[in-house]
């Protein structure tokens, strides 16, 4: 991952900043919720993240993402339930700039 | 209104602008002051309400497409901007701001998209003529965001849509290349679309320097320009390329001022029915602009209906 912390790992901080009011429910009244995208261009190259679809479910976040981030003819992509990646660092659990 | 800022406040924002000034990425929702907030999500509003309502307007005009591969281009463009519309609105979403209501709790008339895209576009010179001065608007204001915004999200966002902002601006000129040589009906067609396209891309970029208030994007780097100076960017582009296709634009490059200078009184009042710009009855007030803005134009309801009319049924098939 290029960002250097966790995608989407300020998530679970919004709510004590006061900030992000509506930001606990991920979903919409579709019932979808946040996936992280991550392509590699070529053999060789690092898997980068490439951005976030929302999406009812693991099958249809495949299609969106592959659909959406089109800018590329990437060689492989792959989605990842934003739920399911973990910060593991810094030990604190807050960002270096707090 | 926002509220007046405590001291302490006001401390915390200008502390932030500090280290902002000195290179200062951010790289989630709670890194962000309040008034960061506030101007970062003003700033994402328009960019993906512009994004949003430009696909209905090429949509309605990709009818006029001459062939089948004009028929896959004029698409291609329409679903790149509705995939830039989303990932601006799912940035939002991250910011606490629902992408539910903005897309489809407001009225019409909310969207902040800008006038332009309120216009009906009626033919197929008009809609390459929309990619070559509307598309080149986009990625004049997206690039300097790119290169400048203290947002890293958004920043690595705008990679894709400069790729295809690009792709779009060059089908509008590939196309206006075209039209032009042909000369004739073509040629002339060409001339009307730049005789109200381009003074309504002029407008877009907004008030003046010398009368714009302070709106903290400059200050948070959330973009790198001004008004101004991204109006010049854009006609100094512009310009040359019409002159290049013999098309006459209402601007010259002024060598004593060493700047692109509008030969029309601006801001100046536009008569949508006729598609016209009034130039004789004079300067206008940005007051009178705002509330053209507002008023929104003929086809803001029917473009807005026409991304979201199944939207409830449908929803309402699932719950
Ligand atoms: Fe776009
Ligand atoms: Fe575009």
């Amino acid at each position: 991952m290029s960002g250097g912390r966790p995608v989407g790992a300020g998530r679970g901080r919004e709510a004590s900043t006061g900030q992000g009011a509506s930001a606990g429910s991920a979903g919409t009244s579709l019932g979808e919720e946040v996936y992280e995208v991550f392509a590699r261009k070529k053999r060789g190259d690092a898997l980068r993240h490439v951005g976030c679809v929302d999406a009812p479910g693991s099958a249809l976040a495949r299609v969106y993402a592959w659909k959406t981030y089109d800018e590329e003819n990437w060689f492989e992509m792959c989605v990842v339930p934003r739920k399911a990646i973990l910060p593991a660092g810094p030990p604190s659990g807050r960002p270096a700039s707090g | 209104m926002p509220r007046q800022y405590t001291e302490a406040e006001l401390k915390a924002e200008e502390a932030l602008k500090a280290k902002i000034r000195k290179g200062h990425i951010l790289e989630s929702p709670a890194e962000m002051t309040p008034g960061y907030h506030r101007a970062i999500v003003v700033q994402l509003t328009v960019q993906a309400d512009t994004e949003l309502m430009s696909a209905p307007a090429y949509w309605f005009a990709a009818r006029h497409a001459p062939s089948t591969n004009t028929q896959v281009s004029a698409h291609a463009i329409i679903q790149d901007e509705l995939a830039h519309a989303n990932i601006a609105y799912r940035l939002l979403e991250d910011m606490g701001v629902s992408k539910e209501r903005l897309v489809y709790g407001r009225e019409p008339h909310e969207f902040k998209h800008p006038y332009g895209f309120d216009q009906p576009l009626d033919n197929w010179a008009e809609l390459v003529v929309a990619n070559g001065f509307f598309d080149r608007a986009g990625i004049t204001l997206l690039s300097d965001v790119h290169r400048n915004t203290s947002y890293g999200p958004l920043k690595r966002a705008l990679v894709k849509v400069d790729m295809e902002e690009t792709f779009h601006l060059r089908h509008g000129e590939v196309w206006m290349r075209r039209l032009a040589r042909a000369g004739g009906a073509a040629a002339e067609l060409l001339q009307r679309c730049v005789d109200w396209m381009f003074p309504m891309t002029i407008e877009w970029f907004g008030l003046p320097d010398d009368l714009k208030r302070h709106s903290g994007q400059l200050d948070y780097r959330l973009k790198g320009l001004t008004n101004d100076e991204l109006r010049q960017v854009w006609m100094s582009s512009t310009v040359p390329l019409c002159e290049e296709l013999g098309l006459s634009a209402p601007a010259h490059y002024d060598e004593a001022a060493k700047q692109y200078v509008l030969d029309y009184p601006f801001p100046c009042q536009y008569d949508p029915e006729d598609k016209r710009w009034l130039f004789g009855e004079g300067e206008i007030t940005w007051d009178a602009v705002f509330e053209r803005w507002k008023g929104r134009g003929p086809m803001n309801e029917i473009y807005v209906d026409s991304v979201r009319r199944s939207r409830q049924s449908v929803a309402a098939w699932l719950n």
